[in-house]
This record gives structure tokens, C-alpha cells and sequence, in this order.
């Protein structure tokens, strides 16, 4: 068996990016504004990425978002000066992710008892998003547990070790997941015949 | 040569680069499969931006930033689990101190060992425990489930092998009474242990009051050791031990209840 060639270049999620944001949540907790302006800026449209990846619905994902951050902000004294940020903030989003679909299971639950509409419900995929061949699409292929670790590793650029801890799972568990994904979307792709770009 | 598992490893650590320039051996390996360039190409193509965060984020960044005002980070995991250690040393010396160690005489120096370090290496774990589980994305050494019923397996054990059998089986009254008066002390102590640790954001609330409660009834069976004279393995096993599977159960439904509750939301 061959031996794995040595990286020449730093793993995903580099070090510097993820003090750069360990630095701003610092700034956030201390009160000072602009930390939190770049915060929202730079983590805004990759907890965006990992909502519309599951819930295909630009309006449901902007909530979502909208509520990850009220949270966030509610929680902003846990977070542990000088460990990694991502780790944190996915799993707070994560969380948030999962009261959405209770929340939204007991309402629907409630709504099939009054014979509700069924236009009413979300996460419905919008015709827009639907014709578009994009990364969103081919995720949409995978299992949720899946999905959300292959949208923490290829978005964020989190580590195995970082989505373990955001997911609260283990290395060799996460690891499984994201092999799975790649198998899948070998598939997928080769069903397709074409390369994603 | 190189196979799709490799691929699979190098993926692993460098999916969130965009045109990463590969190793020879790896080039290689794309070349001659298809399988693998289509899905490296896939996931290491640019993510194009998402166009209306924008102005959602100048929205979120507006309402934060009003009326913002500086917190207290949590302490470290270290201070955090010797915070715990310490209030659950405190309780479990206040009730000591007012119940007594009676039944400490009827115990041999193995049997006080064993326990007292059972007991020990329990508090310390389940001390760092909580200051993780009150971190959101904290990296848990163990994991909350596995400690818990390694808890209840070691304290089981120390009751079966360390301690004699009973020649008879009766006083199952006399059980019963111990593990209420064990519920009972373990529900304040839980009470006690659950306002330490609740300036953290706890996200899986079952897990956590489990938690707490094993702690609880951890301080519970050490008070009953020092108390309750039947040191017999039959009665410690049930009676004593099982108060751990009671008020981890009842933890847990607090918990579970507190996670079903409508959480006040500021959206």
C-alpha cells in the first residue's frame, strides 16, 4: 500500500482564521461594537449556508439565522475565551435548527387536527432553488446527519475533531458520516456523468 | 497508487480549501478516477457568496449592537468542574455533619477505600462533565451517557463484590425507607449543584439533569453509607445504588420537560 503523501498546505478551518474569530467573540462579550459587526459579517453567511442546506427556503433559512443570533447573543458569556469558535457557534445553530423542527412538528401536528392548508407549511423546495444545479442541490441528496457535517467541513472549513465537538459526537463518528457522504455523492455525481462546478 | 479511501482522508482535512493545489499522487489519482474527480472538483469548487445576507446581517448587527452590554465569560473547565467539586465536598460534609457516620464502624478499611475512591473518581468525572455540557461545542472527554452508566456499574460492583451477602431476605421495608431518605437528601443536593453550574448555556437538558442528578445521588449514597448499618450487598444494591437510577431518570424528565417548554424567544 502506497504511503499517504505529506499536506503542503495548512488543514481547512486554519488556526489563524478561527483566533481571528475567537478574538472578535472576546470583543463581542466585551461590548464593543464593531467586534460584533464583523462577527455578524464574516459568520452570517455560512450559518446562511448551513440552514438553507437543509431547509431549502430562503425565508425559513433568514428566520433561522435571524433566531441562531438572538441566541448566540443570549449565550455569548458561554463561550470559553481562547478555545475555537466555530465548534460553539454551530452547535448553538444546530440547536436552533433542531427547536425549528420540533416547534414546527407540534404546530403541523395541531394543524392536521383543524384540517390546516396545506400552502401553509415551509421547507418546501421553491421552484427557483429547485432549478438550479448547485451545492445545495447535491447535498440535498444526503441524509440530514450527513449533510450538516459535510456543510461544517466544506463551508466553515471545520476540522473532524471541531464538528465532533459541535455535533457533540465523536471523531471515528463524524468521520463515518462524511465517508458516507462521499460515497454517496460519487454516486450521485457519476449518475449525473458530469462534474459539479 | 492511491485509492478512493486516501482520497477520502485527504477530503477530510481540505475540503474547505478552494482550488487546492494537490499532492502528484493525488493528481494522479484524479486522473485515472472519475469517481473521485467529479466529487473532489464538486467539493472543493468555490462556494459562490450568498447574495441576501447582507442585508439580513446589517439587521442582526443593528439589533445586537443595541443597548450591548459586556458579560462575563464563563470560567475555564477547570475552574468550572472545581467549582462543582467544591459545593458538592460542602454538601456532603453539611449532611455528615448532621446525620452523622454511625455506620462507619461496620465498614473495613477495604470496603471505605474502594468506595471512598468509587466515590471520588465519580465526582471528579462527573464535576468535568457539567462544566462541559454547559459549554456549547465543549470537547467532552467522555461522553455524558457512557459515564453515567459507568458510574452506576462501578458503584454496583463495589456493592456486590465488597460487600457480604445477606443470609436472609427479608427487611424490605427498612429498603424502602433508605431509598426514600437517599431521594430525598439527593433532591436538594441537586438543587444545590444545578445553581453552580447555571450561569452556563446547557443545550441537551435531559443529559444535563441527568447528570446533576447522578451527582445528587452520589452525595445520596455516600451519606447512606456513612448512616444506613445493613452492609449487606442485596440491600446496598438495591437500595442504595438504584437511588443513582432514580434521580438520573428524574434529572433527566426535568430536563426534558425544561427542553419542551416554549423557550422566550427575542426574534
Amino acid at each position: 500500500m502506497a504511503s499517504k503523501p505529506a499536506p503542503d498546505s495548512p488543514p481547512a478551518g486554519g488556526d489563524t482564521e478561527q483566533d481571528d474569530l475567537s478574538t472578535l467573540m472576546a470583543r463581542y462579550q466585551d461590548a464593543d461594537q464593531q467586534g460584533v459587526e464583523e462577527l455578524v459579517n464574516r459568520l452570517s453567511p455560512i450559518l446562511y449556508r448551513f440552514f438553507i442546506s437543509s431547509t431549502r427556503d430562503q425565508t425559513v433559512s433568514e428566520d433561522l439565522l435571524q433566531e441562531c443570533w438572538m441566541r448566540i447573543h443570549r449565550a455569548r458569556h458561554s463561550f470559553r475565551r481562547g478555545e475555537p469558535l466555530l465548534p460553539w457557534v454551530f452547535a448553538i445553530a444546530r440547536h436552533t435548527q433542531l427547536d425549528n423542527y420540533r416547534s414546527r412538528s407540534r404546530r403541523r401536528s395541531r394543524e392536521i387536527l383543524v384540517d390546516s392548508l396545506p400552502e401553509n407549511q415551509h421547507y418546501t423546495m421553491q421552484p427557483r432553488l429547485a432549478s438550479r444545479e448547485n451545492f445545495e442541490n447535491l447535498l440535498a441528496e444526503l441524509p440530514e446527519s450527513q449533510r450538516e457535517v459535510i456543510v461544517m467541513m466544506k463551508v466553515s472549513g471545520m476540522t473532524l475533531e471541531e464538528v465532533a465537538n459541535a455535533t457533540s459526537s465523536t471523531v471515528g463518528a463524524v468521520k463515518q458520516k462524511a465517508h458516507r457522504a462521499y460515497e454517496k455523492l460519487r454516486r450521485v455525481l457519476m449518475e449525473r456523468g458530469t462534474d459539479h462546478r | 497508487m492511491l485509492t478512493c479511501k486516501q482520497m477520502d482522508e485527504l477530503l477530510d482535512s481540505r475540503m474547505g480549501l478552494p482550488g487546492l493545489r494537490l499532492p502528484e499522487p493525488f493528481q494522479a489519482h484524479l486522473d485515472s478516477c472519475a469517481r473521485c474527480r467529479h466529487l473532489f472538483t464538486a467539493l472543493s469548487a468555490e462556494t459562490p457568496a450568498t447574495s441576501n445576507v447582507d442585508n439580513v446581517s446589517r439587521q442582526i448587527a443593528a439589533r445586537l449592537t443595541d443597548g450591548l452590554k459586556p458579560v462575563k465569560p464563563l470560567s475555564s473547565t477547570p475552574v468550572s468542574a472545581l467549582r462543582v467539586i467544591t459545593v458538592f465536598l460542602l454538601i456532603t460534609a453539611a449532611l455528615l455533619g448532621g446525620l452523622g457516620t454511625a455506620a462507619v464502624k461496620g465498614m473495613t478499611s477495604t470496603q471505605m477505600t474502594a468506595f471512598l475512591l468509587m466515590a471520588a473518581a465519580g465526582v471528579i468525572a462527573l464535576a468535568f462533565s457539567l462544566s462541559w455540557q454547559v459549554a456549547p461545542g465543549a470537547r467532552h472527554r467522555w461522553r455524558p451517557a457512557f459515564l453515567l452508566a459507568g458510574l452506576s456499574f462501578a458503584v454496583v460492583f463495589c456493592f456486590l463484590f465488597l460487600f457480604p451477602w445477606p443470609e436472609t431476605s427479608r427487611n424490605f421495608a427498612g429498603g424502602w425507607q433508605c431509598a426514600r431518605s437517599g431521594v430525598a437528601l439527593a433532591i436538594p443536593a441537586g438543587l444545590l449543584l444545578w445553581l453552580t453550574i447555571r450561569r452556563g448555556e446547557p443545550l441537551a437538558l435531559p443529559t444535563l439533569g441527568a447528570t446533576v442528578g447522578g451527582a445528587a445521588a452520589l452525595i445520596a449514597v455516600l451519606i447512606l453509607q456513612f448512616n444506613c448499618p445493613k452492609h449487606e450487598a442485596l440491600h446496598l444494591t438495591l437500595w442504595h445504588a438504584g437511588i443513582l437510577l432514580v434521580c438520573m431518570g428524574l434529572g433527566a424528565l426535568v430536563g426534558w420537560v425544561c427542553q419542551m417548554w416554549p423557550r422566550r424567544s427575542l426574534s
